[in-house]
């Protein structure tokens, strides 16, 4: 059974993949059906994410585990949004007054939380690590933090604006140097593991 | 055949007999010198290397008989010779059969000693009470039964004489004199607990066998070590003193066993099992042998309070072990002083200019290069196609980017041009909506008309594609359509024109990943035609998107991006240039005034590491 | 077919080749890569973790299954398999999260196939691979829960991140964990290098198939991933020098 989960994954990822060299109208309209297919799966598979994530939850209220009263919160809320949204509609305004209220608030918190907590550990790097490239690593976002961000008082003076020159150089050159070999090497890694997936070497979906 | 003495009675029985026939009780054989009743099918070699045993055990029995009272060695020794005659062949053969030189001698010599000891034990008027271990085994041996076959007096200590003179002839005939010194006879020496002065040199006698002889050796060896170097005779070294600490170290002491070691002459001389003959050898009966069934029926345990002290403590071991441990309550979250610190640094830094004014901040003087060309894009961008605002990111996002994409979008609708916007997040219609609406009041936007919303785009990537090839079929329902809208959202008056992606004034992406803003240039900037594509970008996504806007400046046709708009600081100046202060200008002090704060913990931080890494390597 | 999807079938049959021919040269020519601290590190961590009875968390990231942010993601899945054939033995099995529904289904599916091959079928639960949240600053939001809850020790971050990768490495460090993390993202490879222990940076993460033992595949591609990269090298180095080059010419 495991060799036809293995046949087929590598019959679609086959034509999905010759169908962005060869332009034959057959592999290309088959792409494209697997590809919408792939977009109706990961929506399907949402669906089933989101009844694990209530499994999960509704097990730790039924067992009463510690933390049980947050995954209670959690299966309220959950199911409010749901009626609500199903029953008046996701653009009802009762939705949006959840997503202004509640959704919007907390995940712009999470990015204030994020903010300190890189604070946080910009302050503390250089103490545990102790080498030298988390010297340049902190100096590097000093420099960026002095270009980017205003200076107090008056006008901009010459040292400013050098201090502006230097960022974008930093960036442009040896930051986004540094990130296209990164994104080079990340696409090779990406296409190893895809090659691997096709060869049927990895087999994520299970024996 | 092994014959089988009745523990009860004292009777010989045959081998393979269950019962006795005296008395009736099960026959239990002794396990040592006897077998279970499951061996009693022995292979015929067994039974042949037997024979000389049994033989020296029925000596032995003869030897023990002496303690019986007559009648009963009377009644008992036909009875056994009659039955046992046929298997045994009989006395006179018993006495007639080869016996092992050496173990004929030991035998004689303990004898010798035994009538010694008797002789002077009844000598001595009062002598020394009797060794609590020899009042223990004899207490024990008159529990088991007084037919026991011991080889050895039976009866209490006090009175070894009688034992001496009920002595049969022949065996007083063939003994040795008791005045006979013990030193020229082999012996079997004690290995533990041998005094210095119960030490024999080593038998002169020729018919001895090596392993005695090196028996004795070894004996001698090991007192020389218990007594020294200074005792070892012909030594001319002068001993060696120990130190302290290696004589603190010595285990002698500690092991010394605690167990009482009877003397040699004390020692009972056993009389059945291989080892028949030999002194010293452990008392198996009162822990092997399996005694008679007391006719009282106590079948109590005999308990001590150390045993029930080892049994508790097993106890509470398995019980512990079964026992689940409650978990530990978990400590009091410690408070992390520091991360609070830093946060309240950070807070006050942001809200110090919104309530008290100051610092102020010098506004940008100098607008980025790009922003430019953003502009003039904007301006040539055509009222009668809808340009495509994609809102593609989170709403932790919405911070930022709704400052940065303010200026943008103000000067976009300032224009009148009509908008449409779509989104690749499921929270991205809510965002858009909600971003859009105040200005779309404010600049007379009619939602239907002039702004329409298409929606969520799932699918993430792939589905950018399949837009990219055919927005109609990727998208057929709007989000937050005004009533009275047609079903089909492309039907509605604002879209009717667009068949493809190239009929949409304008592409213009919000995002704050690299990822989505790559995908957007490579996957959809080739079908654009001539439509620009716009990015308004977090400042952390611009280095990495910036090289798509940087090559069109080059390759002329050959473009990605037309337009680029990231970070605060350029979203301030569009503002500025545009004349129309917005969400930008307004966080410029707070944004200025929080970028401090982080230059001066991340300056801080680095002073601290560098401090302590300098100070730990002076102090080495 | 165009010049360019000539060009890219051409390359893809020659990585393909390289990958089948590595795995063949495998025993003769044994693979030798350079070490990385952090998984050494992470193979200690995870034995003191079974050692002691504690779990392993593994994080496949926020990325879909379909796109390219699936990549680590599968990377992550295969490192997956090889944690959880280590931890089967231990008192408490791996945990998997995600913030995606299809790579929840797929991790599960990789521990049972997992624990079929060990003999410890006994040992999956349908939640040990779970979906935390459909949004990716809800999915780190989800995090200190489970990281609190399921005595985990060891915090493994393998996937596609966004900006939630510094709070999900934070959480990990906060709690004193052993924390290692790796992603495709460049964003989010600089906050993991910020804040976690001991951060997989560039293209590390794709490199833990083979790093981990998990099969001679891995050791093939990750083998041919360096031929194409020094391939690569060289042609960049050549194109700088011609452009330079044609200028003054």
């Amino acid at each position: 059974m495991s060799a036809i989960w293995a046949a087929l994954a590598l019959g679609v990822g086959l034509f999905v993949l010759l169908g962005y060299f060869i332009e034959l109208g057959f592999i290309q309209n088959l792409r494209l059906t697997f590809l919408r297919w792939a977009v109706l799966l990961a929506a399907a598979a949402l669906v089933v994410g989101l009844v694990n994530l209530l499994a999960v939850h509704w097990r730790k209220v039924s067992l009463t585990e510690e933390g049980w009263v947050y995954s209670g919160v959690l299966i309220l809320a959950f199911t409010v949004t749901l009626v609500l949204a199903l029953v008046f509609g996701p653009d009802s305004p009762a939705a949006l007054f959840i997503f202004n209220t509640f959704q919007l608030p907390l995940e712009s918190s999470l990015m204030a939380v994020l903010a300190v907590s890189l604070l946080v550990a910009g302050f503390r790097m250089v103490y545990r690590r102790r080498d030298l490239l988390s010297l340049l690593f902190v100096g590097t976002a000093l420099m960026v933090l002095l270009g980017t961000g205003p200076t107090p008082g008056g006008v901009e003076g010459p040292v400013v604006i050098a201090l502006r020159d230097f960022r974008a150089w930093l960036s442009q050159v040896w930051a986004a140097g540094g990130a296209r070999g990164i994104l080079l090497g990340v696409a090779l890694g990406a296409t190893a593991t895809g090659l691997r997936v096709l060869l049927t070497a990895d087999r994520p979906y299970g024996n | 055949m092994i014959a089988i003495r009745c523990l009860n009675c004292g009777t010989l029985n045959p081998g393979l007999a269950r019962d006795c026939r005296r008395c009736g009780e099960p026959l239990k054989p002794m396990l040592i010198g006897g077998l279970a009743d499951d061996e009693a099918e022995a292979d015929d070699e067994a039974e042949a290397d037997d024979d000389w045993l049994e033989r020296m055990r029925q000596e032995a029995e003869y030897l023990s008989a002496a303690d019986e009272p007559a009648e009963d060695l009377a009644e008992d020794q036909p009875e056994a010779e009659g039955d046992l005659s046929a298997e045994l062949g009989g006395a006179d053969e018993l006495a007639e059969a080869e016996v092992p030189d050496w173990l004929d001698r030991i035998r004689e010599t303990q004898t010798g000693e035994l009538r010694a000891k008797a002789a002077a034990a009844a000598s001595e008027p009062a002598g020394p009470p009797p060794d609590q271990s020899a009042l223990e085994e004899s207490a024990i041996r008159a529990r088991l039964g007084p037919a026991l076959p011991t080889g050895e007096a039976a009866g209490p200590p006090a009175a070894p004489a009688a034992a001496a003179e009920e002595l049969p002839d022949w065996l007083q005939d063939v003994s040795p004199k008791p005045e006979a010194k013990p030193e020229e006879l082999p012996r079997v020496p004690a290995l533990i607990g041998q005094a210095p002065e119960l030490a024999r040199p080593a038998p002169a006698d020729e018919d001895l066998p090596e392993w005695l002889g090196e028996i004795d050796t070894l004996k001698e060896s090991l007192e020389e070590q218990m007594r020294g170097p200074a005792a070892a005779p012909g030594s001319d070294l002068a001993p060696a003193t120990l130190p302290s600490w290696l004589e603190a170290m010595r285990p002698v002491e500690t092991f010394r066993s605690v167990v009482q070691i009877e003397t040699e002459e004390d020692q009972s001389v056993e009389s059945v099992g291989p080892l028949a003959g030999l002194r010293g050898v452990l008392l198996a009966e009162p822990v092997v042998a399996m005694p008679r069934t007391s006719t009282v029926g106590s079948m109590q345990l005999d308990v001590t309070e150390r045993q029930y002290a080892q049994a508790e403590l097993i106890h509470k071991m398995v019980e512990e072990e079964q026992r689940e441990v409650a978990p530990s309550p978990r400590k009091g979250t410690r408070l992390a002083f520091f991360r609070w610190g830093i946060a309240a640094l950070t807070l006050l830094g942001v809200s110090l200019p919104i309530f008290s004014g100051a610092p102020v901040f010098a506004l940008p003087r100098l607008a980025p290069q790009e922003l430019g060309a953003l502009f003039e894009i904007v301006e040539r961008m055509p009222v009668d196609r809808p340009a495509l605002l994609v809102f593609d990111f989170e709403p932790g996002n919405s911070g930022e980017l709704d400052a940065v994409a303010g200026a943008f979008f103000d000067q976009l609708m300032g224009r009148g041009v009509p908008l449409a916007t779509l989104t690749t997040r499921p929270a991205g219609s809510a965002l858009a909506k909600r971003v859009l609406e105040d200005r779309a009041t404010r600049f007379g936007y009619v939602p239907g008309q002039t702004l329409i919303h298409l929606g969520y785009l799932s699918g993430g990537p792939t589905a950018v594609q399949l837009f990219a090839i055919n927005p109609r079929a990727s998208i057929l329902e709007g989000f937050d359509l005004p009533e009275g809208m047609p079903e089909d959202v492309w039907n509605a008056p604002l879209l009717q024109a667009v068949q493809n992606l190239s009929d949409f004034g304008s592409v213009a992406v919000i995002t704050s990943g690299t990822e989505s803003a790559r995908i957007w240039a490579e996957q959809v900037g080739s079908r654009l035609g001539q439509t620009p594509l716009v990015m308004v970008l977090s400042a952390g996504a611009e280095p990495l998107v910036r090289p798509y806007f940087d090559v069109q400046e080059q390759v002329p046709g050959d473009r990605r991006v037309d337009g680029i708009l990231s970070g605060l600081p350029a979203a301030a100046s569009y503002e500025l240039r545009n004349n129309q202060p917005g969400l930008a200008l307004a966080r410029w002090n707070p944004f200025g005034s929080a970028m401090l704060v982080a230059e001066l913990v991340l300056l801080a931080g680095a002073g601290y590491g560098i401090a302590n890494w300098w100070l730990g390597r002076r102090e080495g | 077919m165009t010049v360019s999807g000539l060009q890219g079938l051409v390359a893809l049959a020659i990585f393909v080749a390289l990958m089948v021919g590595f795995l063949a040269l495998d025993q003769r020519w044994p693979a030798h890569f350079r070490r990385i601290p952090a998984f050494d590190a992470l193979r200690q961590a995870i034995e003191r973790a079974i050692e002691a009875g504690e779990r392993v968390h593994v994080s496949l990231g926020t990325g879909s299954v379909i796109g390219p942010e699936s990549a680590p993601a599968l990377a992550g899945l295969a490192a997956l398999t090889r944690i959880a054939r280590a931890t089967s033995i231990s008192d408490r099995p791996v945990v998997v999260t995600t913030g995606d529904g299809a790579m929840a289904i797929l991790a599960r599916d990789s521990l049972r196939s997992t624990y079929q091959e060990v003999g410890a079928s006994e040992l999956y639960e349908p939640t040990s691979g779970r979906m935390l949240g459909a949004t990716p600053l809800s999915y780190a939001a989800g995090l200190p829960a489970v990281l609190a809850n399921e005595h985990v020790s060891v915090h493994v971050l393998s996937g596609a991140f966004g900006v939630e990768a510094g709070l999900a490495a934070d959480f990990g460090e906060r709690a004193k964990l052993f924390v290692i993390g790796g992603t495709d993202d460049v964003q989010a490879q600089a906050l993991f290098y910020a804040v976690a222990q001991h951060p997989l940076i560039g293209e590390e993460i794709f490199a833990s198939g083979a790093y981990l033992d998990v099969g001679t595949m891995h050791r093939a591609s990750l083998r041919a991933q360096d031929f194409v990269r020094i391939g690569l090298i060289i042609l960049i180095l050549l194109g700088v020098i011609f452009q330079t080059l044609e200028g003054p010419l």
